[in-house]
Formats: structure tokens, C-alpha cells, sequence
């Protein structure tokens, strides 16, 4: 028997927990070999710990002991309900309940109630108010025409970029910004 | 009745009750851990009742061997009990109950150890003065000192050594069941056993 297999075999075989085969196989091997029984011998004998005792308390501790534990089921148990709650399970259900409320809840309020009303400016041409608006800014070689609902048909055109006209200075006021500005 | 005011008489009679579900288990003076699993079919709660009175003396002892305060023995076996209550797979065909209890045990006793070893760093307080209080009967004191100094040489021990040792040499657990409970090979329990019974000669040495 190697060495590295008698490792194994040599706390079983001090503890007599060995087959009895096995115990003449170790036998065998310790004999010739002075390394294993060195360690062997290294192990001492079986510790006996029978001196602890095994029960030295009364029945009244016992009982005491019983009930100590299982209030302590109890109250982990009512805890664990709480807790069940907050679990993955409990929050899944949660959020599923959740999930159905919104469903139903939120669709039904809407039929019931209808669609709000957008929040609308009063247009004017609604209220009979009409512009009679004449082109302004005569500054450069362009002007806008803005076209009065009298006048013309309702499709007003923006200039684009390009043709955007330089601001008005007059005394050194931007009416575009309305703030005093530097020459131009 | 209250199914939980089933303490020590009444859950030993409750037991004998429903053994007679299992055949043959009604000679039997304890039930093993396949029977509970048997009767945890019938009724879990029964079940953890015996399992309650089989198992909460060993409990007890190793905690109260490995941390030599009754108060923290008492605290460490029930929340080892309780966790079993609360564990789903307890009464499952290939648990093990007997290791996991151990494991829970002997896991809880060495967080105890190491919080307490930094409370005794800090105060230096010396953990014989917490033994715990036995009457002193006649047939006691002849014992007490082989007891003494097993386990003066016991705590000289460190954690893991300590645990080995009381699991082989004083729960008996098979070196499967140490395995099992130490969440280890065959082969690391062996050594661990070696390094352990080499300190505890050693430490039995230095006590004479």
C-alpha cells in the first residue's frame, strides 16, 4: 500500500473503524514503513471524550428550552409572513396586481370621464376680429407681404433665411429685440 | 391545544403516537432521520416535533462543549432548530438533516468564537470564569477534573480543530457525516483529524 493511500487509512485504523481486511493491509504497511509510524505514533491514541457529559440538565430546563424555541418559531413565523410579502414571489404577485389595476382602471376612468379639453387660445378670426395689416419695414429692396383675411387669400408666405431682411434701426434701437444696440 | 405548547413529555407521547404510522417504528426508543422523513409525509409538523426531541441535546452539548457558555449554547442550538423549521428541504428524500444541522450549529459556534475572541481582546476577559454552573454531586466531582483538563486542553484548540474532534470523538458522526457537515472530502477530514488529535496530544501534555 503507498504511502499517500495509508494517510487516509491511519485515523480509521487508530479509531478501530476500519474493515478487517483492511486493518492487516496497514498493519502490513507500518511495519516497513518507520515515515508512517512516525505519524502514527504522532496521532496518540483515540481521544476519549466521554468525560463531557452527554445530558446534566434537569427536565425542567428542557421544557424550558421547548417552549423558549418554539415561541421563537412563532414570532420568526409571523415575521416571515411580513417578509413573504416583499420576496421575489410576493413581489411579483404585487406588482402583477399592480399591473391589472392599471389595466382596467385607467381605460375605464377614461371612457367615464371622456377627454379633457386641450386648452386652446381664442382665435380671432373666430370672434369676427379682422387685421387690416399694411407691409412694413420699407428699409431694404424686399418687403413682406402679410395678407389681411380681407384682402386675399389666407397663405401667408415666410420669407426664408436668405431673403430675411436686415433689422430696422432707427436711433440706434432694435425693434427686433427691442433693446438698445451699437450702431450697425 | 396550542400545536406548539407540545414540549418535552407531551411531544415524547405525541412521538410515540405516530410512530405507530410507521411499521415497526414504535419499537424503536429514537427515530431515525428516514423515519422522520416518512412522517414528515404524513404530517410535518409532528415530524419537527421529533425531530425537536431527537436532535436538541447533541445540539445543545456541541455548542455548549465548543462555546463553554450555556446561555450562547441554549441561543446557537435553537436558531439552529428554528432554521430547520424554516428550511423547505428539510424532509426532502436525499437531505441530510443530521449534517446540516451540524453544519448550522458548528457554523454558528464559530461566528460566536470569532466575535467574542475580539470581545477578549478588547477586554481580555477570561472565558473560564463563564463556564457553566453544575452542581457538584458525588459522582461528578470524580470526574470533573480528567473533565477539566480535556477541556482546558479542548480550548486550546483553534475553531476547526475543536469542531473535528467533538463531531468524531464525542457526537460519534461518521467521517462521511463530518464530510457532510464540514462541506470537505473524505481525505481533508482525515488530515484535519491527524492535525487535530497531534494538538490535543500536545495541549493534554502541556496541561499535566
Amino acid at each position: 500500500m503507498p504511502c499517500e493511500k495509508m494517510k487516509e487509512k491511519l485515523i480509521p485504523f487508530l479509531d478501530q473503524a476500519l474493515p478487517f481486511t483492511e486493518i492487516a493491509k496497514v498493519k502490513q504497511h507500518l511495519k516497513t514503513c518507520p515515515n508512517c509510524r512516525e505519524i502514527a505514533t504522532s496521532y496518540g491514541a483515540k481521544p476519549d471524550l466521554s468525560a463531557l457529559d452527554k445530558d446534566e440538565h434537569s427536565e425542567e430546563f428542557w421544557n424550558e428550552f421547548d417552549q423558549t424555541l418554539y415561541e421563537k418559531i412563532r414570532s420568526r413565523e409571523q415575521g416571515s409572513k411580513i417578509s413573504r410579502l416583499f420576496s421575489k414571489k410576493g413581489m411579483k404577485v404585487v406588482s402583477w396586481a399592480a399591473a391589472i389595476m392599471f389595466a382596467i382602471i385607467l381605460p375605464a376612468s377614461l371612457i367615464l370621464n371622456g377627454p379633457k379639453e386641450e386648452m386652446r387660445f381664442p382665435n380671432p378670426a373666430d370672434q369676427g376680429i379682422k387685421f387690416n395689416l399694411s407691409p412694413v419695414a420699407q428699409h431694404g429692396e424686399t418687403t413682406h407681404q402679410f395678407v389681411s383675411p380681407d384682402t386675399g387669400p389666407n397663405t401667408p408666405s415666410f420669407p426664408t433665411s436668405k431673403e430675411f431682411p436686415p433689422p430696422l434701426v432707427i436711433e440706434n434701437v432694435d425693434y427686433r429685440t427691442e433693446s438698445a444696440v451699437g450702431l450697425y | 391545544m396550542d400545536k406548539w405548547d407540545d414540549t418535552t413529555t407531551e411531544g415524547s407521547k405525541m412521538e410515540q403516537v405516530v410512530l405507530k404510522t410507521i411499521p415497526g417504528g414504535v419499537e424503536k426508543s429514537r427515530i431515525t432521520d428516514d423515519e422522520l422523513k416518512s412522517l414528515a409525509k404524513v404530517d410535518r409538523e409532528r415530524a419537527f416535533n421529533s425531530l425537536v426531541q431527537r436532535y436538541k441535546k447533541p445540539l445543545f452539548y456541541h455548542a455548549l462543549y465548543m462555546l463553554r457558555k450555556e446561555e450562547d449554547a441554549i441561543d446557537v442550538s435553537q436558531e439552529a432548530l428554528v432554521r430547520a423549521y424554516q428550511e423547505e428541504r428539510l424532509f426532502d428524500e436525499d437531505f441530510l438533516i443530521k449534517a446540516w444541522l451540524y453544519r448550522v450549529t458548528t457554523n454558528l459556534c464559530h461566528n460566536i468564537m470569532r466575535s467574542s475572541r475580539r470581545k477578549k481582546k478588547a477586554c481580555d476577559v477570561l472565558a473560564r470564569d463563564e463556564e457553566p454552573k453544575i452542581e457538584a454531586t458525588d459522582e461528578r466531582i470524580a470526574n470533573e477534573q480528567t473533565k477539566g483538563q480535556l477541556l482546558d486542553a479542548l480550548d486550546q484548540l483553534p475553531e476547526k480543530d475543536k469542531s473535528i474532534l467533538l463531531l468524531r470523538y464525542y457526537e460519534d458522526l461518521s467521517y462521511k457525516e463530518i464530510a457532510e457537515t464540514l462541506k470537505c472530502k473524505l481525505g481533508t477530514v482525515m488530515s484535519r483529524l491527524g492535525r487535530a488529535r497531534q494538538r490535543l496530544a500536545r495541549s493534554m501534555n502541556d496541561a499535566l
